[in-house]
């Protein structure tokens, strides 16, 4: 196969530091291309030069044999490079056609001819999306191949996804998957980043490994095994961290009672649902998506409210509770880690200190609302330091930081608020292989402290690695329990399906 | 405003209440079939009060006490001894002396120095239901009375008329013409007495579904060591290696308290119904088909779903020595080791009395001393 673009020496600084330095890289035509690496390895930044949102400092970037430099990231696209980012660019208030044909307007526009040219267009991808439904009302999969059919139509010869299964549910996956093998057989050049590494060993034809900015290796993917990816991401083999088996470890004892919800029901969302968690200890919460386990705990947490009537009943402490805002349930002890970090986990334009220095605020402790800076840069390095927390420079913004920094960040803003309850909510989405394992070992220290742990994955190797004790979710109800040492893959999934 | 609201939306239809609910078992509670599985030690009606004794076991059957002998992996009856009411409880010194209490006959010293003493009131009042008792020191006994006005053969109507007359008295055993002494009342039916690591009285509340710790003086009030029980919560015993079995003897069940907190509903019923049919726990259930029940769904294929709510089950709590659960075992809804009343452990094995079902069934504790925080 030919190359349809390549790197020679590609360097990228900012503020003087390397983010990425002397890469050379080959996209083949027609393969599919997967860069993997840790947080802040680099890989973001790569493609983001090759979707024309940076400029490089140094080296060359060649397209179709010919010299090429972006300007825009429409430059890119009038050539044929498209990138499908992690959060998808989509109008959400606008219908999928319209979003298809987003900038191609014309003075008067016939909207139902802009739905059949839109319909036709979809068919003709496999893609069984309506037209007509508004972007906000389609699920994270469906949003994904409108963003995919935006790029085809713009005559992508380049498909650049980053993280693009983070969202996806297995059944999305699946057909994700196969829509990127058709587009491979269209003729499509592909380059995918990933942190699930299997996904990158079962998809891909080849895999260039990133880290601190520099390619450390680039090979077919059948030269690849999981064991020799990570040790070439992270340089160290982390096969006994990541992922170890329940087996070996110490499985902690119930503590005391520290929240039982009972009959607790939130539209058909939440139905009807009822359990306890208990101190010193991790329940891992699995579900598929949809299972309705973020909403439950988001009711504990005081984020989403209970049905007004016929609610249920949640005890904290064996005192009955009812959080109307997340703000009470912060001041008693309970503290919800997000998902969705870069919607509700932090602010992105403040640094690193001021956004742990929130966690702070929302306690209530300073009425007057005086922020000493000071203190906020004491209480950041001492954070840092704990979590460790890596940044080029201490005053960044939060959305400079890689994904499992600022996920660190938003830890740390949580458990400033010293919590006798932790909910993590999909910990380590978007997060790599080192800062998993760091993660993990900071989630075990807060349940080995007392703390009631409860970390909601759709992962299952999380869910068997951190947990003491797992309740899988279904339809809106903890549908069984488990303990670890009876948890298998297989009988989590089956409870969670049938 | 928000919450006033809803309380008057509850108020008037009567349900909604937060008070309504019943905790789930999960967790160190969490349902098995370990009691259905164990051996079957001895069958025997209305089996209660197993308790060590010499180098056997003691357990009451209607008004008589058996002294059981192990004989190939069964118990055979050694000895019996018949007394004129219902034995409510038998507790045992390993000293010799033996106390048992009869239903609305207070307690009577059998065996021991104090052979022969009765107690039958305290402060003037008759000690009509004995349900637990003591000895602290082979002179120093221990009553937990569970009702003042109903015997304890009577509990359910104790239940339903939400009684809460209980009582602790110590005695001191050495001054013949001393009264009780109380230690505390106002409880809703005591019916289990520990003493605690810590030299506190250990004391379930089966109404209120909870154990407390009460210090052997008047003056402090209780403690609430483990509360929001998933079911009734009977005797304790203590556990060789620690900590304690507790014996829960029927389970809370979410039309149950909705009756309780129903006055007159609650009042028609106790006057017009027989109480085996009442909406209320018991230690045995599914003989009658004049019990009330919950729901066709209860049964598929003519088989009683584990899971159904029922009247009556089988459960006994290992319990850490702070009174917090860890490990149980159960019986659920299908199966035939209900109402458990008391159990007691010897060597490795505990022997848990089901009254309901009427057999004392044996366990290898070996499960629980592998189970967390064991």
């Amino acid at each position: 196969m030919t190359a349809i673009l390549e790197f020679r020496g590609a360097t990228k600084t900012f503020r003087g530091i390397p983010a990425i330095k002397d890469i050379d890289f080959t996209l083949r035509r027609g393969e599919i291309h997967a860069i993997v690496g840790e947080n802040g390895a680099g890989k973001s930044t790569l493609m983001k030069v090759l979707a024309g949102v940076y400029e490089l400092n140094a080296g060359t970037l060649t397209f179709e044999g010919a010299p090429l430099v972006l300007k825009s990231p429409a430059d890119a696209i009038a050539r044929g490079i498209a990138m499908v980012f992690q959060e998808t660019n989509l109008v959400p208030s606008m219908t999928v056609a319209q979003n298809i044909y987003l900038g191609e307007e014309h003075l008067f526009n016939r909207l139902r001819g802009l739905y059949i040219q839109a319909q036709r267009f979809l068919l003709s991808l496999n893609f069984y999306v309506d037209p007509m439904a508004l972007v906000s009302s389609l699920g994270a999969g469906k949003k994904q191949m409108v963003e995919i059919a935006r790029a085809v139509h713009h005559h992508a010869r380049v498909l650049i996804f980053d993280e693009p299964t983070a969202a996806l549910t297995p059944e999305e996956k699946f057909h994700f998957f196969n829509l990127l093998r058709r587009l491979q057989q269209q003729g499509l050049s592909i380059v995918f980043i990933s942190h699930a590494l299997e996904e990158a060993l079962s998809l891909s034809d080849r895999i260039t490994v990133l880290r601190d900015g520099e390619v450390v290796a680039t090979d077919d993917t059948g030269n690849f095994d999981r064991e020799r990816l990570v040790q070439a991401m992270v340089g160290r083999s982390l096969s006994n961290e990541l992922y170890g088996s329940a087996g070996g470890r110490k499985i902690r004892p119930y503590g005391d009672e520290i929240v039982s919800v009972r009959n607790l029901s939130m539209g058909n969302i939440v139905r009807n649902t009822a359990f306890s968690i208990f101190g010193g200890q991790i329940t891992g919460l699995f579900g598929l998506v949809g299972a309705g386990r973020t909403e439950t705990m988001k009711i504990v947490c005081g984020v989403l409210k209970r049905d007004f009537f016929h609610g249920g009943e949640i005890r904290f402490e064996a005192r009955p509770v009812r959080y109307r805002t997340p703000r009470p349930a912060v001041l008693d002890g309970i503290v919800y880690v997000t998902e969705d970090r870069k919607v509700e986990g932090f602010f992105e334009s403040m640094s690193i200190a001021e956004n742990i220095q929130m966690g702070r605020v929302a306690m209530g402790h300073n009425p007057l609302a005086f922020v000493s800076m000071a203190e906020a840069r004491r209480l950041a390095e001492t954070w840092t330091k704990r979590l460790g927390i890596r940044a080029i420079d201490p005053a960044a913004r939060v959305i400079e930081l890689s994904g499992g920094n600022q996920q660190k960040v938003v830890i740390a803003k949580s458990l400033i608020q010293r919590p006798r309850l932790v909910v993590f909510d999909e910990p380590t989405r978007g997060v790599d292989v080192g800062a998993i394992v760091e993660i993990h070992r900071f989630i075990n220290q807060l349940a080995d402290d007392g703390i009631a742990v409860v970390v909601i994955s759709s992962y299952l190797p999380e869910i068997l690695a951190l947990s003491d004790r797992i309740l899988v979710a279904r339809q809106g109800r903890i549908v069984e329990e488990m303990d670890i040492a009876e948890a298998t893959e297989t009988k989590i999934m089956y409870a969670a399906v049938h | 405003m928000i919450a006033t609201l809803r309380r008057a939306y509850a108020a008037f239809r009567g349900f909604d209440d937060e008070t309504g609910s019943v905790p789930m078992m999960d967790g160190p509670l969490r349902p098995n079939a370990l009691l259905d599985a164990a051996t079957v030690a001895l069958t025997l009606p209305d089996v209660d009060n197993v308790t060590p004794w010499r180098d056997g076991l003691l357990c009451s059957s209607g008004t008589e006490i058996l002294h059981l002998a192990a004989a190939s992996g069964q118990f055979v009856v050694r000895e019996r001894r018949a007394f004129e009411a219902p034995v409510s409880l038998i507790a045992a010194e390993p000293g010799g002396g033996l106390a048992v209490g009869l239903d609305r006959k207070g307690v009577v010293i059998i065996e021991g120095p104090h052979a022969g003493r009765v107690v039958a009131e305290a402060s003037g009042r008759p000690l009509l239901c004995c349900t637990a008792a003591l000895f602290l020191t082979p002179d120093d006994l221990i009553i937990a009375s569970g009702s003042a006005s109903h015997p304890a053969a009577e509990w359910k109507r104790d239940l339903m008329e939400r009684g809460s007359s209980g009582s602790v008295w110590s005695i001191d055993l050495r001054r013949p013409d001393t009264e009780p002494e109380l230690i505390t009342d106002g409880l809703a039916f005591p019916n289990g007495l520990a003493l605690g690591s810590d030299g506190r009285l250990y004391v379930s509340e089966a109404w209120l579904h909870r154990v407390v710790a009460l210090e052997r003086s008047r003056s402090a009030p209780p403690k609430v060591l483990l509360r929001d029980l998933p079911a009734y919560p009977g005797r304790i015993a203590p556990a060789p290696e620690g900590g304690f079995w507790l014996s829960l003897f029927a389970p809370r069940n979410q039309l149950v308290e909705f009756v309780l907190r129903e006055t007159a509903y609650r009042r028609r019923m106790i006057d017009t119904i027989d109480p085996a049919y009442w909406i209320a726990p018991a230690l045995s259930s599914g003989a009658s088909f004049l019990e009330p029940i919950q729901g066709g769904a209860r049964k598929k294929l003519n088989m009683l779903k584990p899971w159904s709510p029922s009247w009556s089950y089988g459960l006994v709590a290992r319990c850490n020595d702070q009174m917090r659960p860890i490990a149980s075992l159960h019986s659920r809804a299908d199966g035939a080791v209900h109402g458990v009343t008391a159990c007691c452990q010897t060597g490795r094995v505990l022997y848990a009395a089901a009254k309901g079902s009427g057999r004392i069934v044996a366990v290898d504790t070996a499960w629980a001393t592998g189970a967390r925080g064991a």
